[in-house]
């Protein structure tokens, strides 16, 4: 039995002869080309072999001899060996600033051009600055060609991205490639391997990244077919799109690989469209076959005519013989007598013959009489016999003048009655007289109508399909569920032509819970301030409760029965000029709200905008829905986060703190920023304040990850390069995608010192007790998850009593108008003018540094190590076992700066531990326990008040019994009163003066 | 042992000797009634705690010694101290009533005499 290979063997496409279909088919190629992959390297390797493959010559040959996508991506999330590659390259730059143009996929006519790891220099190219950059030619002119500036690829601004994704897709496109300033490489590659032309097609991707699929043709390309690949850069884009918010890039970040459970792809909206462009493109493909049908029936007809008139060569002579001796009788008598009388008569094509330089109409066919339409011409000239086709005539005119052929294609003829114009292609012979002379034109008019109507509603199908995939791609890049409803009214107002749109959606046709948006034309600007709230009253619930389109012109509209009009609430609103609504559905296809339009810019609603509007809604509908399950996991990582980060800090004897957070960001981009502040046994602390690159649950369990560990690991370790170096390595065995900066300081306020590592984080700034500040730059690293074995670094500060430290993300350096380092500066200034108190001076610095909605998340942590005088002690802190060793430490420190005997310290310290646990014990179990210690010097006598706010508890027998013994026998007094809010000791003590 | 108080344990003859360091207090005396516990083996003559340089004991700290105390007395082991005059603890040893159950000593040496000297003779396994 023989085994039939099933697969079917894909179509090729002559670039020589790239048509619209070739163009439809291959744009819908290269989207399904993700449609099984996990990562965008294996969508981008489908890609490049299928155009390197299925790309061929007029005889078959692969055209394409070499087939590359390329990407740009942020150096610190490349694979490790990427890294290292580019680093070989080199280049001055801050690498965890710098985006490399990375070789994501190849494919090509020598073995080593299908493995991208084969590549000697194009692995991975830094992308230092714009000026280098420049230094690469082709790179530079892809960009420009794009239609973005250099420094937009490089370094894009967060804040552009969403129109640079929008507008940037385009070709680049060198005609010859040989000798081509924009294509390197001449003597190596371009010549050796008869390079001809090169096509780039790509765009910029949701992330700022730039995607390229570079073709090097060893065909010509024309710049008609070059042109085509702007679609196939649409396709291209939508189809790797979906990586971009996985972050799945390359065969190393496949969950699978990782033993990582795989979590399917959110729903994407590009699948709903997809099912939408197969409709449009299906019919497009109809179209062009019709198209590419008719053209091929024209020619044949052409050329039979051109045969026939071979052919017939010698009854043609006879009758050019006769009509030489003027005889008509004679040529009407030959005609009469031959085959070609009988061909020209049974011919669909028009088929006349004139006469002399009059154009004296000697013989028509029935078609041509009947086509136009003048019966009774035999003889007489043409201009008379055809008077209202113009044109015809003076080609007629010129064909005789000329003594040659003359030939017209798709030539409009106004129609006699109301009907549109008809269309034809026209071929005009002069025939000559035995003399020479010219002595009379044969004219075929072919009706193209058909053909050029189709060929029309063909364009208008491709334009509206990549109208459509547009607008698709911009509803789908809004983040909230209004931005995307604004979306989908301008983009519905500009595809239909119309100058009013509004989308509601509503709840279970729950007028209640609506959310609307609506687009105005600048006719209507005077009522744009108007946000009438649906009430589901109007006529758009018909729309709802039918859950199926409308369309009604103005006269049908004023006399519905559900139109309100706008008496109640536009007084002089003029009338609405036609009306045309669609419904918007949820998955299951219940109504979810209404799409309409009004106002068309001209003429009135058709039914193929009604069709259009249908489609816009169904997608729009899949946006909506898409919104909503960002805004839900928005709010989901939003509350994950928040719920990751300490309610509150502990209090912590000998330092104070401040902190603050705000959430940048709207949709799902929570950002992955974190602080937290660990008490270490022995009265340090651990202060941490990082940031996990990414946004959403996933940034934000990552970070939850980190913490967990660094407080984790904080009990045992107490070095923080250590602390770092240890995260650092489980992060990469755990989530090797996990990429995350962080500063860790290790604070002992007794000792004054402040250990610090910095792994890639923006550098800490000391403000110190005389108000002088400086970045404390020492200790960095790379950032954790980039590099196996990073060494981290640390080193050790001093830290006086009135010093302060800052901790900060980059979300409050790099606000959107500032560079990092303006935004740096601004900060040290800021600081060092604001107030004094910590809340004081972080609300200071979140005002005038951060937007009321900031785009990124922005994180503070600034912490001060407090002054102790005489005059009197505050210490407020956590009432957990563990803080009793450094609030003894900071009342024996005081009690120094008072004056005390060692002997007196050391007693009234054990006396005021005693008190601070009995404290503690009684705030078990409410939450928030705290304690309070208020100490005063006054005249010779040390008074120490430690306040609870627990519930009283009796005391366990023996062991709080000792305490108290304690505390009486090592004070002059020490009670313990009962206060409404806990429980109080007081112990006083007379200072035996040094001697 | 946690970071704010450190314990070492060496062992003299049949007395087990622990030099605590540092700070107790409710946050780790759990840890200094479990290691000095476990310091002492079966054959033991006794255990001498070394506060010589020890910083500061809080009440659950003392209670963690009369605890200690209770079971090495079960065990017919002995308990003593060493703690010079003049060492900060001394004072708060004699207040809570420490010496009771474990005599203070000016030196490890003279706490470990004292047990040694002190050691009742291995008792016979009892009879049935």
């Amino acid at each position: 039995m023989q085994v039939r290979d099933e697969r079917p063997v894909e179509p090729k496409h002559d670039l020589t002869h790239f048509g619209l279909s070739d163009m439809i088919e291959c744009g819908s190629r290269l989207r399904r080309c993700a449609d099984n992959a996990f990562t965008m390297e294996e969508a981008a390797n489908s890609m490049v072999r299928f155009l390197h493959t299925n790309l061929v010559d007029d005889a078959g040959e692969t055209a394409t001899a070499l087939v590359r996508f390329y990407k740009t991506r942020p150096f610190p999330l490349l694979p490790a060996d990427l890294q290292d590659f580019a680093r070989g390259i080199g280049g001055q730059g801050d690498w965890d600033r710098t985006r490399c143009l990375t070789l994501l996929a190849t494919a090509g006519d020598l073995l080593q051009w299908n493995s991208r790891k084969a590549s000697r220099s194009h692995q991975a190219i830094p992308l230092h600055s714009p000026a280098a950059v420049e230094e690469a030619p082709m790179i530079a002119q892809l960009i420009r060609q794009f239609g973005l500036e250099i420094p937009e690829v490089v370094e894009p601004d967060p804040h552009l991205l969403l129109d640079l994704e929008q507008r940037a897709y385009n070709v680049f496109y060198v005609p010859e490639a040989l000798g081509s300033a924009d294509v390197p490489a001449q003597k190596d590659f371009v010549v050796p391997h008869g390079i001809r032309s090169v096509i780039g097609f790509g765009g910029v991707l949701v992330t700022g990244d730039l995607f390229a699929i570079v073709m090097f043709t060893k065909i010509h390309v024309p710049a008609e077919t070059a042109q085509m690949f702007r679609t196939l850069a649409l396709n291209a884009k939508m189809s790797v799109q979906r990586f971009c918010r996985t972050g799945r890039v390359f065969e190393s970040d496949d969950p699978r690989e990782t033993g990582e459970v795989v979590v399917p792809l959110p729903p994407q909206p590009v699948n709903a469209l997809q099912q939408l462009l197969d409709v449009l493109e299906s019919s497009a493909l109809q179209h062009a076959g019709t198209l590419e049908e008719a053209n091929r029936q024209l020619e044949t007809t052409n050329g039979r005519l051109e045969a026939l008139v071979k052919e017939n060569r010698t009854l043609f002579e006879q009758a050019r013989d006769a009509l030489a001796e003027r005889d008509a009788a004679l040529w009407g008598a030959e005609l009469e007598r031959s085959r070609l009388r009988e061909v020209f008569r049974k011919s669909p094509g028009c088929i006349f013959v004139t006469d002399g330089p009059d154009h004296l109409i000697d013989f028509a066919n029935p078609a041509f009489l009947d086509r136009f339409e003048c019966k009774e011409c035999i003889g007489a000239p043409a201009r008379d016999a055809l008077g209202e086709h113009d044109r015809l005539c003076r080609m007629i005119d010129e064909a005789y003048r000329g003594e040659g052929p003359v030939e017209a294609t798709e030539l409009p003829f106004a129609p006699a009655g109301d009907g549109e114009n008809a269309f034809f292609n026209l071929f005009l012979v002069p025939f000559r007289a035995p003399g020479g002379e010219v002595a009379g034109v044969l004219g075929h008019a072919i009706d193209v109508t058909d053909t050029v109507r189709a060929r029309v509603e063909l364009e208008t199908i491709t334009t509206d399909l990549q109208q459509v995939a547009e607008a698709s791609l911009a509803m789908n890049s809004a983040h909230t569920l209004e931005e995307t409803l604004q979306v989908v009214t301008e983009q519905a107002a500009r595809i239909l032509g119309a100058h009013q749109c509004a989308a509601t959606v509503t709840v279970e046709k729950n007028f209640e819970q609506w959310v609307s948006a609506s687009y105005l034309s600048d006719k209507y600007s005077q009522w744009q301030h108007l946000t009438p709230t649906p009430h589901g009253e109007g006529i758009y619930t018909v729309v709802v409760e039918t859950n199926s389109p409308m369309r009604l012109t103005q006269e049908q509209l004023l006399s519905h029965p559900r139109w309100r009009g706008f008496s109640d609430f536009a007084h002089g609103h003029p009338p609405i000029r036609g009306w045309l609504a669609a419904p918007l559905t949820d998955r299951e296809g219940r109504n979810a709200g209404v799409l309409h339009l009004s106002d068309r810019h001209e003429g009135e609603f058709t039914a193929k905008d009604e069709a259009i509007l249908v489609q816009i809604a169904r997608f729009a509908s899949v946006a909506v829905e898409n919104a909503r399950l960002y805004e839900m996991e928005h709010s989901i990582a939003e509350t994950l986060q928040r719920s990751l980060l300490p309610e509150k800090l502990p209090a912590l004897p000998g330092v104070e703190m401040a902190v603050r957070y705000v959430a940048g960001g709207t949709g799902v981009s929570v950002g992955g920023d974190w602080y937290d502040a660990i008490p270490l046994p022995g009265g340090c602390i651990a202060l941490v304040l990082g940031d996990v690159v990414g946004k959403g649950v996933l940034a934000a369990s990552g970070m939850a990850q980190i913490r967990m560990a660094m407080r984790a690991y904080a009990l045992e370790e107490r070095s923080p390069a250590a602390l770092i170096q240890r995260i650092d390595r489980l992060i990469q065995r755990v989530d090797p995608n996990q990429m995350a900066t962080l500063v860790c300081m290790v604070v002992d306020p007794e000792r004054g010192t402040v250990q610090l590592s910095n792994a890639g984080h923006p550098p800490p700034l000391l403000v110190c007790a005389d108000g002088s500040s400086s970045f404390v730059e020492g200790g960095r690293s790379v950032p954790i998850g980039v590099m196996p074995h990073a060494p981290h670094q640390e080193i050790e500060l001093s830290f006086d009593p009135g010093s302060k430290i800052l901790l900060y993300s980059d979300g409050l350096v790099e606000q959107r108008t500032k560079s990092i380092d303006d935004g740096m500066g601004l900060l040290r200034h800021t600081a060092s003018i604001a107030p004094d108190d910590l809340e004081g001076l972080s609300d200071h610095i979140l005002e005038t540094m951060v937007s009321k909605r900031p785009s990124d998340d922005v994180a503070l942590l600034v912490f001060r190590r407090i002054k102790l005088t005489p005059d009197n002690l505050t210490l407020r802190v956590q009432a957990e076992p563990s803080v009793l060793s450094s609030a003894r430490h900071t009342l024996r420190a005081w009690l120094e700066e008072c004056g005390a005997e060692p002997g007196v310290i050391y007693e009234l310290t054990t006396a005021f531990g005693e008190a601070c646990a009995n404290a503690i014990e009684h705030a078990y179990g409410p939450a928030d326990g705290r304690i309070e210690v208020e100490g005063s010097f006054e005249g010779d006598e040390v008074r120490v008040c430690v306040q609870d706010f627990g519930t009283w508890r009796p005391s366990r027998p023996g062991d709080r019994g000792r305490g108290m013994q304690i505390m009486q026998a090592f004070c002059d007094v020490a009670d313990v009163d009962a206060t409404p809010d806990g429980t109080r000791v007081t112990l006083r003590r007379r200072l035996d003066k040094k001697q | 042992m946690s970071r704010i108080a450190s314990l070492e344990v060496d062992q003299r003859g049949s007395v087990a000797v622990v030099h605590l360091t540092g700070e107790v207090d409710i946050s780790n005396s759990r840890e200094l009634s479990a290691v000095l516990a476990n310091s002492v083996v079966n054959e033991a003559a006794g255990l001498v705690l070394d506060v010589s340089e020890t910083a500061l004991l809080d009440s659950s700290a003392i209670h963690a010694l009369f605890d200690i105390s209770r079971r090495l007395d079960r065990r017919r082991q002995r308990f003593a101290i060493a703690a010079p005059e003049g060492c900060v603890i001394r004072r708060l040893l004699v207040l809570v009533g420490l010496p009771a159950v474990a005599p203070l000593h000016e030196s490890v040496d003279a706490a470990v005499e004292f047990i040694e000297s002190n050691t009742p003779p291995v008792q016979d396994a009892p009879r049935n």
